[in-house]
């Protein structure tokens, strides 16, 4: 109602109505008069002064008269009607009755009336009335036309809305007859009919076959009938289903019949959703079921924390407190290394960091300090917990605390190291008798390497008088402590038999070797037997005062002889079988000449059958070779052995493993007696066999003061300090494996000079140059060396056997020809 | 390693006497151990070492530790009665320049 074309103010129909006369002919003004009565008049002459009056009064009816002469009035009326403001305003003419022109004229410009001179003026206000209550009536119609031409307007409009509503609507809107015939509907609605033989307009909408939640059919009835929101499952004819949320209204067709909107909201996809959801929270609540009942089961067994990026706790389980002795409190906030103990080094905290840092879990055994200062290890599994850019943000650690275990690994370890011990003394006490310190005229050396800390190899000694003396050594075959007891208990039958020989046979003489080996076979071969075992063995007898030595060779290793007249070294022939293997085994004996200087050397089979890493065998040539060599050096037993072991040792490197390696060396020398020596004994050297201890070496100092008795105090002492000096680097620089092992220092006399070598396996260290000490006194180094260099005359650096190295002292007598002093 | 303290009747301080033949590798170390309790409480020690006969270089490292242990807290060290092989290795190290040593217990006690 609102675009309603604007109307002039003098259209709208006053409570007075305007009238504009144009006439002023003397008999005018009686009937203006009159009219007055009723309307206000405007009285106009002809021409431009009616088109002002006109236009200022807006009159609701013109009267013209045109009985005047020349067409004025005409051309007035024409001008009023021509006027835009004025052309819908009724003019009534007034003519002469005869004027039939005017008539035509009046009625072709649209006149309203025409009235006829002279006037009667009941006739005229009646006809102004009438025209007036037309004119009304008229503008109303046109009034009332626009505002219906506006109204259909706005309906057309709202239609087409309504339709674009309808078939853009997301639901599926679907409009039925009373009978539930298809009436309208929207294209999604049209397209649950796709299946169907018919279109969707004028089938039955019962092709739709709706269901409740439980599978029973909902008749259309009821679904029309319903008020509130249905949720149903509709089977569509192309057999699919689609949940539902229905709503029905009542709406009424074209001609007011009764018709079924049903508006279809398709909730497929928000079931479908719904369902998942559904079975993802119970999936959620399953597995945070089963996460409960593993963390109670991981809770009740480990330790559990979690830490921060930066190591801080966040949190720890009961299991963690209980063992730490930390309270929750007192560990949450604070950084994971408030327990660190001072078990591992840092470079074990460093890689374990790194390690979880770059994202890689750790896995190991760690010791941790409890509140009460106690060590507790755990045996620790930390997961970093890595985002994103592969930087953890926290750490997951779950321990097994191994406390218990460990401390009875060690308690363990600490038996079978105490185990071991034990066995080594056992060992050391039972099996190697050790060798005379003084037998005149042999100088004897041994050693022993056991492969298992316990071994099966056995050798002793037996003085049988002032020149003769026996050694028996062998091999049980097989190692450990099964083959050390065979070995102890060889030992003891081999005492038991000598001694049965020489009394129980009422013997004139000392038995025989071949007789004592003869009778040990028998003695224990079914003991052996028994026990699977066999032993290999040599017993040699050497006669210093007769020069010989007899042996048994029962399967052991060939004994080698050097001799020291020809530097060649002989390997007396094995005979025998080993005892044990047959019961009535003859075993031979042999005799060889020894002479002085001559070496014999006895070993076992460990040495010639020890590997390198490669899996050669070291061979027995070496032996041979160093044997061959110590009669060129004059090498004493202790350091042509200790030349056998290092060079051993340098061959296997190391090769842990293998059999036990035994071996002596026995050198028959010059006899010579401490009271009555010749003075040739002063030109041979002496041989000190010295402890690798600081607190031992003074013997070499007493040699040396001996040695050189004839010579003044100081220079004595020079040659013992430089000794000294010498000799403690050489014990502080031992290697472990050869603490128990004696060093060898070598005494000589010249006619012009003493000199004092220290023989020590490993490299010949040459120094470059002596340093400087500093004699300020501030630090204090470089001594040892400067002392060595000023107290005697000449050191020299020498290699004198295989894998050995020495250092020769040499200092000049201040007077020479020690003969007229002596 | 024996030593036998005795207090000085003239003076503060005490005389320590090394009462075995060597002061050397064997020993240097139990020395130090066993003198440091003296260094640490008196302003003036003397070490007689009218018994010794060797020393070697840690005998001398160890002498040289007390010097310098009674250096450090302003007291004085004095050695007297050197045998002459001692005295010729603190000379050949020229150690005699940086020790205070006399022929006699009497005259440390002058050159006070």
């Amino acid at each position: 109602m609102s675009a309603i074309a604007p109307t002039p103010l003098c259209a709208l129909t006053p409570t007075v109505a305007t009238v504009l006369v144009v006439d002023r002919s003397p008999e005018s003004d009686a009937y203006v008069q009159a009219l007055a009565i009723d309307w206000h008049v405007v009285h106009a002459g002809l021409g431009a002064d009616a088109l002002r009056l006109g236009r200022e009064s807006c009159p609701q009816l013109i009267v013209v008269d045109v009985t005047t002469p020349e067409d004025k009035g005409f051309d007035t009326a024409r001008a009023l009607h021509g006027d835009a403001q004025l052309a819908h305003v009724p003019i009534v003419f007034l003519a002469d009755a005869e004027n039939r022109e005017a008539h035509i004229f009046g009625l072709g410009l649209g006149a309203a009336d025409i009235i006829t001179k002279p006037i009667d003026v009941h006739v005229l206000r009646l006809r102004i009335f009438n025209i007036l209550e037309r004119e009304h009536l008229r503008t109303t119609a046109l009034v009332c036309k626009q505002e219906l031409q506006t109204a259909l307007a706005e309906k057309a409009s709202a239609l087409n809305l309504l339709e674009s509503l309808f078939n853009a609507s997301s639901n599926a809107l679907i409009v039925t007859d009373s009978h539930f015939t298809v009436v309208k509907t929207n294209p999604l609605a049209a397209a649950y009919f796709d299946g169907s033989e018919q279109p969707a307009v004028g089938g039955s909408m019962s092709r739709l076959a709706f269901t409740d939640a439980n599978g029973h059919c909902i008749p259309l009835e009821v679904l029309a009938e319903s008020t509130e929101v249905v949720e149903c499952v509709v089977r569509l004819p192309p057999g699919n289903t689609l949940s539902l949320e229905l709503r029905a209204r009542p709406v009424s067709g074209n001609n007011g019949e009764p018709l079924h909107l049903f508006i279809l909201h398709d909730i497929s996809t928000r079931i479908a959703l719904e369902k998942e959801r559904q079975s993802a929270i119970q999936d959620i609540l399953q597995k945070a079921a089963e996460l409960g009942v593993q963390k109670h089961a991981i809770d009740s067994h480990a330790l559990v924390s979690i830490t921060d990026a930066n190591h801080v706790i966040t949190y720890v389980n009961s299991k963690f407190c209980a063992v730490s002795g930390y309270s929750t409190d007192e560990l949450i906030g604070r950084p994971h290394n408030m327990l660190k103990s001072s078990v591992h080094s840092p470079s074990f905290y460093r890689d374990l960091v790194e390690t979880i840092r770059n994202g890689q879990s750790w896995q190991g055994e760690i010791a941790n300090r409890a509140k009460d200062g106690r060590i507790f290890w755990l045996e620790m599994t930390i997961v970093p917990w890595v985002v994103d850019h592969g930087v953890p943000q926290q750490y997951v650690a779950i321990s097994t605390d191994i406390t218990d275990r460990r401390s009875a690994e060690e308690q363990l370890q600490l038996a079978r190291t105490r185990e071991l011990e034990i066995g080594a003394e056992i060992q050391g006490r039972l099996l190697f008798g050790a060798p005379p310190q003084k037998f005149a005229g042999l100088s004897i050396a041994s050693f022993s390497e056991p492969s298992q800390g316990i071994d099966g190899d056995f050798y002793t000694f037996t003085k049988l008088n002032n020149s003769t003396i026996e050694v028996l050594t062998g091999d049980v075959m097989g190692k450990g402590i099964k083959a050390a007891l065979i070995a102890a208990g060889v030992k003891s039958a081999y005492r038991r038999a000598f001694v049965e020989m020489v009394c129980g046979g009422g013997l004139r003489k000392t038995p025989t070797p071949s007789e004592i080996v003869n009778a040990l076979n028998e003695a224990t071969y079914s003991e052996l037997c028994e026990l699977g075992a066999f032993v290999t063995l040599t017993l040699a007898r050497f006669d210093r005062r007769a020069g010989t030595v007899t042996w048994v060779n029962a399967g052991h290793t060939p004994m080698l002889v050097g001799r020291s007249a020809s530097y060649t070294v002989e390997e007396l022939p094995e005979g025998n079988l080993p005892i044990g293997v047959i019961p009535n085994e003859r075993y031979e004996e042999h005799v060889t000449q020894i002479g002085v200087g001559d070496i014999v050397m006895l070993y076992s089979d460990g040495i010639s059958d020890s590997t390198n890493s490669d899996g050669e065998a070291y061979g027995d040539w070496p032996v041979k070779e160093i044997l061959r060599l110590a009669l060129i050096n004059e090498a004493s037993p202790s350091i042509t052995l200790n030349s056998l072991r290092s060079d051993l040792h340098n061959f296997t490197r190391a090769t842990t493993g293998g059999d036990d390696r035994t071996a002596l060396v026995i050198q028959s020398r010059h006899q010579r007696t401490e009271r009555r020596g010749h003075v040739s004994d002063r030109r041979r050297p002496v041989y000190l066999d010295l402890p690798r201890r600081l607190d031992r070496l003074e013997s070499l100092r007493h040699h040396i003061d001996g040695l050189c008795a004839d010579q003044p105090e100081d220079f004595r002492q020079s040659l013992a300090l430089a000794a000294f000096e010498a000799a403690t680097n050489i014990v502080r620089h031992t290697p472990r494996n050869l603490k128990e092992t004696p060093f060898t220092a070598v005494l000589r006399r010249t006619a012009e000079t003493a000199s004092v070598e220290l023989v020590s396996e490993g490299e010949p260290f040459v120094p470059d140059g002596t340093p400087t000490p500093d004699f300020t006194g501030n630090t204090f180094g470089g001594f040892g060396l400067y002392i060595i260099e000023n107290c005697v005359d000449k050191v020299e650096y020498k290699a004198p056997m295989p894998g050995m190295a020495s250092i020769v002292l040499t200092k000049q007598f201040p007077t020479p020809g020690y003969h007229s002093r002596n | 390693m024996q030593i036998r303290a005795e207090p000085l009747s003239e003076a503060e301080g005490i005389a320590i006497v090394i009462e075995c033949e060597n002061l050397d590798a064997g020993n240097a170390q139990r020395f130090k151990e066993q003198v440091q309790p003296y260094l640490d409480a008196q302003a003036l020690v003397i070490i007689d070492m009218c018994a010794v006969r060797f020393v070697d270089s840690s005998g001398l490292g160890a002498m040289l530790a007390c010097l310098r242990s009674m250096n450090n807290k302003q007291g004085q060290l004095k050695l007297v009665s050197l045998a002459s092989p001692v005295r010729a290795l603190f000379e050949l190290v020229r150690m005699h320049r940086i020790f205070s040593i006399y022929d006699t217990r009497e005259d440390a006690l002058a050159s006070l």
